[in-house]
C-alpha cells in the first residue's frame, strides 16, 4: 500500500528542511519519492492537452511540489530546494521524451540543431534538448558544478538567484559558472573537436 | 586536461569576460602564463561565447513585479506565459491605475522586423472586433527594461480562470454546464470572423471563464496573434507554427493557407475536451448526448469545406435545432486506415464510426491530435 498522502506530505516536509540544512542523507530519500509523482504527472500531461509538444518544466514540477507537499503553506526556499532535488530528473523526463519523438518521427535519425533555437524554455526543441543532454554527458567527465548548474537553469528553469539558494553559493558565482557552462556547450556543440597531430 | 589546469582556464575566463575589449588580450597573455593549452581553450571557449541567442537568459528577462514601463505600467504580477512571451498583470497608471494584461513578446520575435509589422497588421484587425465573448486588444508599444528593448502589447484583464484549468479542476462537464460556455466560445469565434479575423491558436487556455455569482462568462483571448506565426512560415521565413499541435486543423500542421474553417476544427476539439476530459481520438468515448456528438464530428471534420461554416451552426446542432449534417460525416468506415497508422486510445469504449471520413493517401492528416505520426 503507498503511504496516505497525508504522511507523505509530512516527510516530504521535512526530507526538504533537511536538504536546507544540507544534510547528506536528503536528496537520495526525497529522489525516489519524487521521480515517481514527477513521472506520472508528466504522462498525464502528455495524454491530455498538449500530446507531443510542450511539456513545460516549471509546470510538472510546480504541480508535483503542490501534490507532494500539499497546496497549504508553500514556502518558497522549499519549492527552490524541491525544484533543486527535480532538476536532474526532469533532464531524465526530458531527454525520454525526447528520444521517443526522435525515434517515432524521424526513423531514429538526427537532425541537425542551430544553435541560437536552443533556448530555455524551447522544449519543443527535442534535438536541441537532446544535444543539451550529450554535450552535459561530456562536460560531466571535466566539471559536475557546472553540469549542476546548467541542469537548475535549463532543465529546472531556475532563476539565478534561486539557482544560488539551491546550490548555497552567491549568485555572482552561479552566474560565472554559468557563462562559462554556456560557453562551454556552444563550443562542444558547433566547434569541432581538433585533433592534436 | 588537467582539473589544475581547467580551474584556471575558468578564472581566466571570467577575467578576460569581464575586461574590456582592448584590455582582453593582454589580460589573456598575462593570465596564461606561456601555458599554450590554458590559452587556446580560453580563446576557444571566448570564440563560442560570442554574443548570440544560444541559452539567452529569459528568466532574467522576466519583469519585477513593481517595475515600472514607460513611466506608466507597473507589474502587479505574472499571470502566465506562453510561445510568445509572458503575461503579467499590471496598472495602468495613465488612465486612473486600472489593471490590464500585458503581454510581452520574446525578445528574438521582437529583434524581427518583419514578426513585428505582421503583428502590427494582426493588431489593427483584432481591435475591430468587439464583442462581449472577445478580449479587445489595448495596443503595442516599444519600452526600454534594463537597457533592452521591450515590445509587449496591452489589453483587457479578464479575471477569472483559464478552460484548460476549469477542466483539470473539474474534469468534464455535463450537457447542461457545457452548453453556455460553448454559446458564448461560438459567439466570439463568429464575432470576429465576420470581421475578418481568423484566430488560429483556438485552445481551452486562450478561453477565460469568469464566474458572476454563479454565471459563469467565457471570453476568447489572442484573437489574430498566432496567425503573425504562420505567416511568416509560410513565406518560408521562420520555421515557427505557434499554433498548439493538440488543437489545430490539419491544413495548419501542413502549412497550407488556413480558412476561418481551421478554427472550427479547433472548436471540435474544444467542444470534445470540454465534455470527455481529454483530447478527442479513434476509440475515444463520445458524449452521450447526439446533438454534441453531431457537432463534434462536423468540426473535426478532415476536409476544412466540409465543416461547419460558422460557429452557431455548431451550437444549433448541439441544440438539435440544425440542419442535420449530411450522412457520410457520421458514418463513414475510416478506421481501417487509422488501425493501420497503430493509434488506439487505450481503456475506452470503442466509439470509431464517428471519425470523419480519410483522405486516401495521408494517415498523417487524420491524426492531427496524436502523438507523432508515422510517414
Ligand atoms: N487578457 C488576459 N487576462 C487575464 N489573464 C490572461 C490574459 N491573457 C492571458 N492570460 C493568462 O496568461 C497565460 C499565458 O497566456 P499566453 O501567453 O497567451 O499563453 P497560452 O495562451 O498558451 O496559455 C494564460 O494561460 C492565462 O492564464
Ligand atoms: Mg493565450
Amino acid at each position: 500500500m503507498p503511504e496516505s498522502p497525508m504522511a507523505q506530505a509530512g516527510e516530504i516536509t521535512q526530507l526538504l528542511a533537511a536538504l536546507r540544512e544540507g544534510r547528506p542523507e536528503a536528496p537520495d530519500r526525497l529522489v525516489p519519492l519524487v521521480y515517481e509523482e514527477l513521472r506520472q504527472i508528466a504522462r498525464a500531461y502528455l495524454r491530455s492537452e498538449r500530446p507531443d509538444h510542450t511539456l513545460q518544466p516549471t509546470e510538472l514540477l510546480h504541480e508535483t511540489y503542490c501534490r507532494l507537499v500539499g497546496q497549504r503553506d508553500i514556502d518558497w526556499r522549499d519549492r527552490t530546494h524541491f525544484f533543486g532535488v527535480a532538476a536532474h530528473l526532469m533532464r531524465l523526463i526530458l531527454v525520454d521524451h525526447g528520444r521517443k519523438h526522435r525515434s517515432e518521427k524521424h526513423g531514429g535519425g538526427r537532425t541537425p540543431v542551430a544553435l541560437d533555437k536552443i533556448q530555455i524554455g524551447s522544449w519543443d526543441n527535442f534535438e536541441g534538448v537532446l544535444a543539451i543532454d550529450e554535450a552535459l554527458e561530456k562536460l560531466g567527465q571535466i566539471d559536475a558544478r557546472l553540469v549542476r548548474v546548467v541542469e537548475l537553469r535549463f532543465f529546472a528553469e531556475l532563476s539565478l538567484d534561486e539557482s544560488a539558494e539551491v546550490l548555497g553559493v552567491s549568485r555572482e558565482t552561479v552566474k560565472r559558472d554559468w557563462n562559462i557552462a554556456r560557453a562551454w556547450l556552444a563550443s562542444a556543440l558547433t566547434l569541432e573537436p581538433r585533433r592534436e597531430p | 586536461m588537467s582539473p589544475e589546469k581547467w580551474e584556471r582556464v575558468k578564472a581566466l575566463f571570467h577575467l578576460v569576460e569581464e575586461a574590456s575589449t582592448a584590455e582582453r588580450d593582454r589580460i589573456l597573455e598575462d593570465g596564461c602564463k606561456g601555458d599554450d593549452d590554458v590559452r587556446r581553450e580560453v580563446l576557444r571557449l571566448q570564440l563560442a561565447a560570442a554574443p548570440s541567442d544560444f541559452l539567452e537568459d529569459r528568466s532574467d528577462l522576466r519583469l519585477a513585479v513593481g517595475a515600472r514601463l514607460l513611466d506608466r505600467f507597473e507589474i502587479v504580477r505574472l499571470l502566465g506565459s506562453g510561445g510568445m512571451g509572458e503575461v503579467y498583470e499590471a496598472r495602468d497608471w495613465r488612465l486612473g491605475s486600472r489593471h490590464i494584461a500585458l503581454k510581452t513578446i520574446r525578445p528574438d520575435l521582437a529583434r524581427d522586423s518583419r514578426f513585428v509589422q505582421r503583428l502590427t497588421k494582426e493588431v489593427v484587425l483584432a481591435r475591430e472586433v468587439v464583442h462581449p465573448n472577445v478580449c479587445p486588444i489595448y495596443d503595442l508599444f516599444e519600452a526600454e527594461e534594463q537597457g533592452r528593448p521591450l515590445r509587449f502589447l496591452t489589453m483587457r484583464l479578464i479575471r477569472g480562470e483559464t478552460l484548460d484549468a476549469l477542466l483539470r479542476r473539474r474534469g468534464p462537464l455535463s450537457a447542461v454546464e457545457a452548453l453556455p460556455l460553448a454559446r458564448q466560445v461560438c459567439a466570439g469565434i463568429d464575432a470576429a470572423h465576420k470581421a475578418g479575423v481568423i484566430h488560429g491558436d483556438l485552445k481551452p487556455s486562450n478561453v477565460i471563464v469568469a464566474d458572476n455569482d454563479g454565471v459563469e462568462s467565457a471570453t476568447l483571448t489572442d484573437f489574430g496573434l498566432a496567425r503573425t506565426f504562420e505567416e511568416g512560415a509560410s513565406a518560408g521565413h521562420s520555421s515557427l507554427v505557434l499554433a498548439t499541435p493538440a488543437y489545430a486543423a490539419p491544413e495548419v500542421l501542413n502549412r497550407t493557407p488556413v480558412t476561418t474553417a481551421a478554427d472550427l476544427f479547433s472548436l471540435g476539439v474544444i467542444l470534445y475536451r470540454m465534455r470527455m476530459g481529454g483530447l478527442p481520438g479513434l476509440g475515444a468515448a463520445m458524449p452521450a448526448e447526439l446533438g454534441w456528438r453531431r457537432a463534434i464530428t462536423a468540426c473535426l471534420d478532415q476536409r476544412a469545406e466540409n465543416r461547419p461554416a460558422r460557429a452557431s451552426a455548431a451550437i444549433q446542432t448541439i441544440e438539435g435545432t440544425g440542419r442535420r449534417p449530411p450522412s457520410k460525416w457520421l458514418w463513414a468506415a475510416a478506421p481501417v486506415a487509422l488501425l493501420a497508422a497503430g493509434w488506439l486510445l487505450p481503456g475506452r469504449a470503442a466509439v470509431s464510426r464517428w471519425l470523419s471520413p480519410v483522405p486516401k493517401t495521408r494517415h498523417a492528416a487524420v491524426l492531427p491530435f496524436d502523438t507523432p505520426s508515422r510517414p
